[in-house]
């Protein structure tokens, strides 16, 4: 009898415990730290390089740069710099807390890129039409338990392509890399009449840091 | 000054040997000028008469006239030292031959054996003087018979090695000009032996000479250091040499300083400030020179415009004219062509001059880094001529190379030249690698630098960044605010990473694999521990915008030079150059010298993840590959 109440006893501490890890766990993967953010034209996507044969378009994959962007810790407003994104536009609701909207981040990111020197320019008005082509429609989710990412909103886009490109050996809210085709024809066509280039979409690659100084990799 | 330090430890860029603290060489004419001795009826100066052929010089704190201690002090004031702070000397010709006997490293008294031996022959045989040539050849043909001239050839002999190397000759130094100029300086050492009066040589009674102390000069010296207020660092300023012992007038100074190790002239600023050498290397005419010019030229002209009015210190060089390697790059030097001066040539429009390994024109320049309220930094540019690393046959060309490879190893960042021209492939690419073998074990910072990259880029642009991006609008530095509230210049670490990425890919396809091989070789040389994550490698295109130019002697032979047109070329290619600066930016930006950021306004987050993200950016600046 006694067995059996310390028995259920250890059990109900068992789960307790996982549960009050998880938690933990699901509090630390709320974003607060840095953001790494690479852009490349041309994600590698089936679709687009049948597209391109079939119009017998150059589709090279090629990256726009690589920008570090900086997570806040209590959605505060950045600044009312015209350059650079509210961040609090970024993250959505202050009570979803890893979701991220791609639009906003996009628009950061091309914020960051036009800061670095290359100013307003064909690449930085694509990025910007891109980000509103995907505003209030794409979400990043940090999925339950901290492991992945997830990509809500992508399935009422026109796309036969997975949308989802993971890197299978990253677990936790580390890194992952993202296809987003731009349904938008106008903007590509814009596009590749000021630049001589033919882009079909974006991939995004994110990689997120904590803000806690040990914590290359949490285990 | 309680904190006087020693100097800094730097790099003679002539010879490329490592010289240590205070170790200087000095040149002292002046004092030998103060001597003038009577001969023929006329007053000889005997510091002119041995400028012709050698250079009397001793090292600082060293030994002056074969007296060991000289007293250094520290002297700033724009006054003459007083008198009892320095050092009484008595000098006679022997003190001269002693001093010169020092600088050649010769046992004591071996010169003036010879010069004794040669007085003792004119005195059996008067009215016949002869000179130092024929004696030696008069030893080598008694040797055969008599068995005690062996020593005093055997001396001559030695004598003849240690002095050959410091003697001054023209250009073409072959072996006969070489010992007439030697000949010359002994018989000259010779003949002011035998006018000086305090001198007596004896007969054979054991002593050699003997020396008259009523008839001895009297000279006070000092060697006088200087402290930087920048560095607090103690630097060799000058010999100072009265010669009144008042102390009120006849003040002379030796400021002329040297290497100790090649005897070539060097810049006051070296020891006061602390030293970065960047060895240039690459294959033959890939461009390093013009990159120099180009670079020389953005000093001039661009680091006062825009983004570059910011930066957080100043860089620029410090009295050419002082500088042998500054001097032959502007072309100062009135001895040579203009067109060899490469700046002059970058300026009208003209093809650089390529380094000609044999009459070691390979240019370094120094360029001094003055941050705000810090310490100055001087940047070597140590350009070494491609062939230094082939096997060369030429005596002096390997002399040359000898001294490249010295100052390489002595390198404290590399930037590492590829041509992206087709036409000069691509042979040197793949030899980096045999090239580090001489190199010590360690990690030193490097970028490989793709010049000519007109070729890969069009005009400047970028086909990887979906041809809608220029490279010359991408600036290595970029305006924005920092924490305490100004604007600054800062790293654009971002774009800068990002582009180093793509030039890496261009790279990979000019010379497949470069990068991976230069990773690791630096892995290898690299400390043992962590030698990956402490790799600094980047990757720059770069254009000094000179595929307009032509070459000077062919323009010349259209007949008349149009300078005008020159002029236009230079203006184009003022415009078009991109890249030039990027490098040692780069490399300041590595040392902390420039901070790194985006221009921005302060970016958001908490303290921890702006920490996390100067631990990014580090890792960016140091190596851009994904691994």
């Amino acid at each position: 009898m006694l067995l059996g109440f310390i028995t259920l006893l250890a059990v109900c501490l068992a789960v307790l415990g996982i549960y009050q890890s998880r938690s933990a766990r699901l509090y630390a993967n709320r974003m607060s730290g840095v953001l790494q953010m690479e852009v490349w034209f041309n994600g590698k996507t089936v679709e687009a390089r049948k597209k391109a044969q079939e119009s017998k378009k150059f589709y090279p994959r090629v990256s726009v740069g690589r920008y570090y962007i900086l997570l806040p810790k209590e959605y505060r407003s950045a600044g009312g710099n015209a350059d650079t994104v509210k961040m609090q536009d970024v993250f959505g609701k202050k009570k979803q807390a890893a979701d991220i909207l791609m639009g906003p981040l996009l628009a950061a990111y091309a914020g960051c890129y036009a800061c670095s020197g290359f100013g307003q320019d064909i690449i930085f008005r694509y990025l910007t039409d891109c980000a509103g082509e995907l505003a209030g429609k794409v979400r990043l989710q940090g999925m339950e338990q901290g492991k992945r990412f997830r990509l809500c909103g992508v399935e009422a886009m026109m796309s036969p392509e997975k949308p989802f490109v993971l890197s299978e050996q990253m677990d936790r809210l580390e890194k992952c890399a993202i296809y987003l085709p731009v349904p938008d024809g106008s903007v590509n066509d814009r596009f590749s009449e000021a630049s001589e280039f033919h882009a079909c979409g974006l991939e995004i690659g994110l990689r997120y840091f904590s803000d806690k100084a040990d914590s290359g990799r949490r285990g | 000054m309680a904190d006087t330090r020693e100097a800094y430890p730097y790099v003679c860029l002539e010879c490329g040997q490592k010289v240590n603290g205070n170790e200087r060489y000095f040149l002292l004419h002046p004092l030998l000028a103060c001597m003038y001795l009577e001969m023929d009826g006329k007053q000889v100066n005997v510091g002119e008469a041995l400028q012709k052929s050698f250079e009397v010089g001793g090292i600082f704190g060293g030994p002056v006239l074969g007296v060991e201690e000289i007293k250094s002090f520290l002297w700033q004031s724009a006054e003459a030292p007083p008198i009892d702070m320095l050092t009484k000397i008595g000098y006679s010709m022997i003190n001269v031959v002693r001093m010169i006997e020092m600088q050649l490293h010769l046992p004591e008294n071996n010169l003036m054996l010879l010069i004794r031996y040669m007085v003792k022959h004119d005195e059996k045989k008067t009215g016949y003087e002869r000179d130092f040539k024929t004696l030696v050849r008069e030893l080598e043909w008694r040797r055969e018979t008599d068995k005690k001239y062996v020593p005093y050839l055997k001396v001559a002999q030695r004598v003849q090695t240690a002095a050959t190397p410091f003697l001054k000759q023209g250009t073409l130094g072959n072996r006969e000009e070489r010992e007439a100029v030697y000949y010359t300086f002994l018989d000259t050492l010779k003949k002011f032996c035998m006018a000086d009066p305090a001198v007596q040589f004896m007969g054979s009674n054991g002593t050699m000479f003997e020396v008259d102390c009523t008839r001895i000069r009297k000279l006070y010296v000092g060697w006088i250091y200087t402290v930087s207020g920048l560095s607090g660092r103690k630097s060799p300023e000058k010999l100072y040499i009265c010669t009144d012992p008042n102390g009120t007038n006849g003040g002379f100074e030796c400021t002329e300083s040297c290497c100790p190790h090649c005897h070539s002239r060097l810049s006051k600023v070296y020891g006061v400030y602390r030293q970065v050498t960047i060895g240039l290397l690459g294959g033959q005419s890939i461009g390093k020179t013009t990159f120099l010019a180009a670079f020389t030229d953005f000093v001039d002209t661009e680091v006062s415009t825009g983004a570059y009015r910011k930066l957080p210190f100043t860089l620029g060089y410090e009295r050419p004219e002082e500088d042998r390697q500054w001097r032959k790059f502007l072309g100062i030097e009135e001895s040579r062509n203009r067109i060899s001066s490469p700046k002059w040539a970058y300026r009208h429009g003209f093809h650089v001059q390529k380094t000609d390994l044999g009459k070691d024109s390979a240019a370094s320049l120094t360029f001094v880094v003055t941050p705000k309220d810090k310490e100055p930094v001087i940047y070597a540019l140590a350009d070494v001529a491609g062939e230094a690393f082939g096997n060369q046959s030429h005596v002096s060309a390997a002399a040359a190379a000898a001294a490249s490879k010295s100052l390489l190893r002595h390198c404290d960042a590399l930037f590492m030249g590829m041509s992206c021209d087709p036409e000069d492939l691509q042979v040197e690419a793949a030899r980096y690698k045999e090239w580090m073998m001489d190199f010590p074990d360690k990690n030193i910072p490097a970028a490989l630098l793709l010049t000519k990259a007109e070729m890969v880029f069009p005009g400047g642009n970028c086909v990887q960044y979906g041809g809608a991006v220029n490279l010359r609008r991408i600036q290595p530095v970029v305006e924005a605010d920092t924490a305490d509230g100004m604007r600054h210049a800062v790293y654009n670490l971002e774009a800068m990473s990002s582009l180093c990425r793509v030039a890496g890919e261009c790279a990979e396809t000019i010379a497949p694999g470069i990068l991976a091989n230069l990773t690791a070789m630096m892995r290898e040389k690299g400390s043992l521990q962590a030698a990956g994550e402490n790799i600094r490698l980047a990757v720059f295109p770069v254009s000094a915008g000179t595929a307009g130019y032509c070459d000077y002697y062919a323009d010349e032979a259209q007949g008349e030079r149009k300078e005008s047109e020159g002029k236009k070329r230079y203006e184009k290619a003022k415009a078009e150059r991109f890249g030039i600066a990027a490098p040692f930016l780069w490399l300041l930006a590595l040392d902390g010298i420039l901070s790194c950021g985006r221009g921005q306004d302060g970016l958001p987050g908490g303290e921890n993840a702006q920490n996390r993200l100067a631990v990014l950016w580090g890792k960016e600046l140091r190596c851009p590959q994904e691994e």
